[in-house]
Formats: C-alpha cells, sequence, structure tokens
C-alpha cells in the first residue's frame, strides 16, 4: 500500500511544477546568480588592483562552471521553493547591485 | 520541516537530483563516453583502417619534411594568415600533416586547408581507402554527428554540466566511499548493479572529476560567457585581449603588403636544433606567410602536461632571432594543463590505456545506472503491479544504449572492411552504418521479449567482435599472424583487442539471466520452490487434521 501511495504522490501536478520550476531556477537562476556574483568579484578585484582584468574574468569564468553546479544542488537541497525563489533572487539583485556599485 | 529538502531528507534530495541529472541526458553521455575512450586510440584505429598505409622505414630529414610541408601550402594556400606543418613522429609516424589558416573562404567555402601528406612524396596520402578513420569515431564525442558543430557543443555542454551535478551529488550521497571501493558482490541481482555502480564510479572518480571538468573548459566562453561580457563587453577588440591572454605572443601581427620569400629553414632549424637537443622538433609554423613581416616558429613536442610547448621565433624573411614569447599567465597555464590532461597526448602507451579503460569505466558507470534505475522501479511496483509505458520504455531503450552501440562501433569497424574500397561516399557510409546498427539495436530491444533480446544483442556484440581479426585476415593481407611476424604491434594490438573484448563479452552472456548457466541456477531455485511448497502442503494438512 506504501508503495502505491509513493506512485501515486510521484506524478501527481504539483510534483511536476515541483521538478520543472526547480530545473529552471537552478538552470536560469543559477546561471544568473554566477554570471553577477562572477561579475562582481572581477570587478572587485580588478578595482583593488590584484589581478588583471582579462586573468580575473577567466579564473572567475573557471569557477563559475563549479559554482553554478553547486548552485543547482542548493535549488534541490532547499525544501521551501518560494522562499528559494526569493533568496535566490535577492543574491542575484545584491551582487548585480554591487557590481554597478563598483563599477 | 526547515532542515528538509525537495525529497525529504538532504541526502534524499540530493539522490533524487543524481538521479535526474544522470538520467535525462544519459544517451548523449554515454556516447560521450564510448566514442571519446576510443579517441584515446585514435591513431592506431586509424592505422588499423587503413590497411594499405604502409610504415615508412626511414623517414627524410626533419628539414626535407619541413620544406615538403610548407611548399605543399605555398601551392594550395597562397593566401592565408598561418601555416602549419606537424611533422611525423610517435604515435602519428605516417603522416606529414598539414594546416593553413586562409585569409578569405576558399572555393569549397572553408576558411582552412588540412591535409594529411605522405612524408616521402609530399602527394597526398591518398592511397588508402576513404575512411573516417578513428579521428571520426573520436571527433563525435564533441561534434555529435548529423547537425552542425555550433548546435552539438552546446547539447554537450549541457551533457557535460549534468554530469558534473551527477558527480558532485555522487560523491555527497556516498556513505562508504572507501568500502565500495572493495564491494562488487555477483549474482545479486540489483545489489550487484549497484555494487557495479558504485565500484565504477568510485574508482574512476579522479579521472572523471577531471574529464567533465577539463570538458567544459575547451568551450570556456562559449559555455559561460556572460561574466565577460558583463565585465569586458563583447566584440572584436575583447576576443582579441583574451586570446592574447590565453596564448600570449600570439597576437596576429600586422601585414606590410610587399611580398617577400621565405628564408632558407636551415639556419634557423639548425639553432632550434641546438636550442632542443633531446626533442626532436614537432612543429613548424609561419605567421603571414609571403608577406616581409613573416614570422617563423618552431616547436619541439610538448614534454610536460601542456597543449602548446616552447617555441623559438625566427623572422620569416632574414632569418633573424627574435625573442621569447611572454610567459603565460597562471590561470591560463591551469587552462591548459586541464585540457592537456583531458586530451593525454602526453600519455605514454601504457597511460594511454589507463585512459582508455577509464574512459570505458565511466561508461561503465552510466550503464550500470541506467539498468539500477529501472530495476528499481519494477521492484517497486512488486509481482503484481503491471509497469507503465515510462518504465518499459526505459528498460528497453536502454539495452538500445548500453548494447546498441557498441554493436555500432563494431559495425563501423565491419563496414571499414566489407564496404566496397571504391565506393562512392565511403567514410560517410561507415557512419550510417554505425547509426543504422544502433537504430536497429533499439528496435530490437523493443520488439523481442526483454531478456531473449539482451542475450541476443551481447552474443552478437561479442560475435562480431571476436571475429573482427578473420573478417580482417579475409579481406586483408594485414591479418594477426602477418602484423604479429612483422612486429606491427598497432594493427596487432588492435586484434587482439577485439578477441579479449569478445572474451570478455562471451563471460557477461554466461551470466545474463536466460543463458544456459543462469538457467541452471532458476532450475535449483524451481526445485526448492516446489519442495516448500510440499512442505506448506504436509503443515497445512496437519493443521487441518
Amino acid at each position: 500500500m506504501v508503495s502505491h501511495a509513493r506512485q501515486k504522490s510521484d506524478i501527481s501536478a504539483s510534483y511536476r511544477w515541483q521538478v520543472l520550476a526547480r530545473v529552471l531556477l537552478a538552470s536560469l537562476g543559477g546561471f544568473a546568480l554566477t554570471s553577477m556574483a562572477g561579475a562582481f568579484l572581477v570587478v572587485a578585484f580588478e578595482q583593488s588592483g590584484m589581478m588583471a582584468e582579462t586573468q580575473a574574468v577567466h579564473i572567475m569564468t573557471l569557477v563559475g562552471f563549479i559554482a553554478w553546479c553547486l548552485v543547482a544542488m542548493w535549488v534541490f537541497a532547499h525544501g521551501h521553493l518560494l522562499k528559494l525563489t526569493l533568496t535566490m533572487f535577492a543574491s542575484t539583485l545584491a551582487f548585480t547591485g554591487l557590481y554597478f556599485l563598483l563599477r | 520541516m526547515s532542515e528538509q529538502g525537495f525529497q525529504g531528507s538532504f541526502r534524499q534530495s540530493m539522490t533524487w537530483l543524481h538521479t535526474w541529472v544522470g538520467l535525462v541526458l544519459s544517451l548523449v553521455l554515454y556516447f560521450m563516453f564510448i566514442t571519446g575512450s576510443f579517441g584515446y586510440f585514435n591513431a592506431e584505429i586509424d592505422h588499423w583502417m587503413k590497411p594499405e598505409q604502409v610504415r615508412m622505414a626511414s623517414l627524410p630529414s626533419t628539414q626535407t619534411l619541413a620544406e615538403t610541408g610548407l611548399h605543399y601550402l605555398q601551392r594550395e594556400a597562397p593566401d592565408a594568415k598561418e601555416y602549419w606543418v606537424t611533422l611525423p613522429s610517435g604515435r602519428h609516424s605516417n603522416s606529414l600533416t598539414v594546416y593553413a589558416e586562409l585569409r578569405a573562404p576558399n572555393a569549397a567555402g572553408e576558411g582552412y586547408v588540412y591535409q594529411q601528406l605522405n612524408p616521402i612524396t609530399g602527394e597526398l596520402a591518398s592511397a588508402v581507402r576513404e575512411t573516417g578513420g578513428g579521428d571520426a569515431l573520436y571527433a563525435m564525442h564533441y561534434a555529435l554527428h548529423y547537425m552542425p558543430y555550433e548546435v552539438a557543443i552546446y547539447i554537450v555542454g549541457v551533457a557535460t554540466m549534468f554530469m558534473f551535478i551527477a558527480l558532485l551529488t555522487g560523491i555527497v550521497i556516498h556513505k562508504k566511499i572507501f568500502v565500495d571501493f572493495f564491494t562488487l558482490r555477483f549474482n545479486k541481482g540489483q545489489r550487484s548493479w549497484l555494487d557495479g555502480h558504485n565500484m565504477s564510479s568510485v574508482l574512476a572518480l579522479p579521472f572523471l572529476l577531471m574529464i567533465t571538468y577539463s570538458g567544459l573548459i575547451f568551450y570556456t566562453f562559449d559555455y559561460l560567457p556572460s561574466i565577460k561580457v558583463l565585465t569586458m563587453g563583447a566584440g572584436e577588440e575583447v576576443e582579441e585581449a583574451m586570446e592574447a591572454h590565453l596564448y600570449p605572443g600570439s597576437d596576429s601581427i600586422e601585414l606590410t603588403g610587399e611580398k617577400a620569400s621565405l628564408v632558407n629553414l636551415s639556419a634557423p632549424l639548425a639553432a632550434a636544433e641546438s636550442r632542443w637537443p633531446h626533442t626532436p622538433i614537432h612543429y613548424v609554423n609561419v605567421s603571414n606567410p609571403g608577406d616581409s613581416s613573416a614570422v617563423l616558429r618552431f616547436m619541439p613536442k610538448s614534454s610536460g602536461v601542456s597543449r602548446g610547448s616552447e617555441a623559438m621565433a625566427f623572422n620569416g624573411v632574414t632569418g633573424a632571432l627574435m625573442s621569447d614569447p611572454p610567459t603565460m599567465p597562471a590561470s591560463a597555464v591551469f587552462s591548459d594543463a586541464m585540457m592537456a590532461l583531458h586530451e593525454g597526448h602526453f600519455a605514454n602507451i601504457w597511460l594511454r590505456w589507463l585512459y582508455f579503460v577509464s574512459g570505458l569505466v565511466g561508461a561503465a558507470m552510466i550503464a550500470t545506472g541506467l539498468v539500477l534505475w529501472a530495476k528499481k522501479r519494477r521492484q517497486r511496483l512488486g509481482k503484481r503491479g503491471t509497469a507503465g509505458f515510462g518504465l518499459v520504455l526505459i528498460e528497453r531503450s536502454n539495452l538500445g544504449i548500453v548494447v546498441g552501440l557498441p554493436l555500432g562501433v563494431v559495425a563501423y569497424f565491419w563496414a571499414n572492411r566489407v564496404l566496397p574500397v571504391d565506393m562512392v561516399g565511403r567514410g560517410e557510409w561507415e557512419m550510417h552504418c554505425l547509426f543504422l546498427v544502433w537504430l536497429a539495436s533499439f528496435f530490437h530491444a523493443g520488439l523481442r521479449d526483454l531478456a531473449c533480446a539482451w542475450r541476443e544483442q551481447v552474443g552478437l556484440l561479442a560475435a562480431l567482435s571476436i571475429s573482427l581479426p578473420l573478417l580482417n585476415a579475409v579481406t586483408t593481407d594485414v591479418h594477426l599472424v602477418a602484423t604479429l611476424r612483422e612486429g606491427d604491434w598497432v594493427r596487432a594490438g588492435f586484434d587482439l583487442t577485439a578477441i579479449a573484448f569478445g572474451v570478455a563479452l562471451v563471460a557477461v552472456w554466461r551470466v545474463l539471466p536466460g543463458s544456459s548457466s543462469a538457467a541452471v541456477s532458476r532450475r535449483t531455485r524451481r526445485t526448492l520452490r516446489k519442495e516448500a511448497d510440499n512442505l506448506a502442503a504436509a503443515a497445512n494438512e496437519k493443521v487441518n487434521v
């Protein structure tokens, strides 16, 4: 009986929407967050005179692949979809603000 | 509830994600691992697929070889930005490769000229049958087939990101990573598949992480262009600035427009050879050929884990030595080393085998993961539940993926020997054979009783693999006896590997459910069950009495 109930919940519409929403958050949201965080860090490194721009861009892009994957994992580790969406949105916005501030 | 993830606990959520990213593009990933693994032996496979190719007993001098290559390019590509001549050496001892980057597309609409020349005559190496060879097989692992390159690399990119996430989540959800290193229980049904999945992934984990991450690095700014665009903008200057960062000293030199012929190679070559007395010159490069601004470079084969190598640059007209290029910045050294690790050009024959086996272990990891997923679903259904369309589809396509693709690859080798030697479009038809056989495997898996289909396809794969050397002996004169006697270990190695694969597959075939040895155990089980039933019936009678 237990397995039967599980089967049913597996294919419910809300489950499918959850999967779609999280896949979009992990891919598009993850891309946006990674890009903005990376861009902010590049500007920060460059402004502080620690690294040449091309060097910083290259390093941040190389790190970006790993960061993007970790963000994707975070999207699926988090229970509350709405809270997750808001947190991702807010942090992307924060990095965007910092990026424009420093540029 | 706060520590709850998408699917219950953190571990359960990560398991869900691991399964999802592992399955969705498993077809592409398995394809990339299989074809990519063969890439580590591209030159060797090429040599086998060109049985007419004669091994060069003795090669002309470095200078003659370089001149042969450059003369061909001067004739065929007079208006070019760059000339590259790769001299024969090591695994590529049969061919002189010439490449020119053109200033404008040629009549065929291509922006380059690329040819393999006979190192002695300097003519096109066309005395061999038309074949895709090892290179066409290997190029599919990033460029796929039957689609534009620009589309393929993005499909491959998404699949690679999925693979990367599958690896990271796989590490996170793993309870006993070291124990699983040594755990493989046979004939335990689903448990055996899980052991196999764990062992293949844990054993090859360093390789898998390296190959996946470095795969992304080849297309760094194609896959993740945003950070560059946000900070540096887009356009020609940005591309040039990044190019100068990644490959310092390679920035293009202004043309003068004055015609000038190339300096005689002997003095610059002698200078280069005395700088690297122990490593032969491997590449000859000319920038702005035919112009008075021409630069001539000699490069030895890289001895370390690096794609590029040191170069000695000369004025292409006067032959005067130019200053060395600036050293690479740290991030460029890192990405260069990662790509070199991915390609493994530096690997000697034993390391090459390790690369090949690791790649196949990666493919085995994907295959066992696929089968495991279907087995779990089956088990969850219980004995009485009927499988839905999705599960049936995946169970059947699993066979088409896991065994069908290797069948296609063997068909590719068969086609190389069976198709008429003078056939038009022969190389492309070899490839069609691969995909047709692969497609047929899906149909066979879909129409036949599944257990039978597994046995038949694995059996066929074993048979085609073992008989490949026989086919070779019937159709060519470079059969195993001849190649062994001659010491042609490349061709002999191919034949021997095919036999070894076939024998291993026979062992797999024997333990597949429904085959004779498995049938014995089923008979035993049936006898036991009958005995148990009898006992139960006897017990029942006793109670009733």
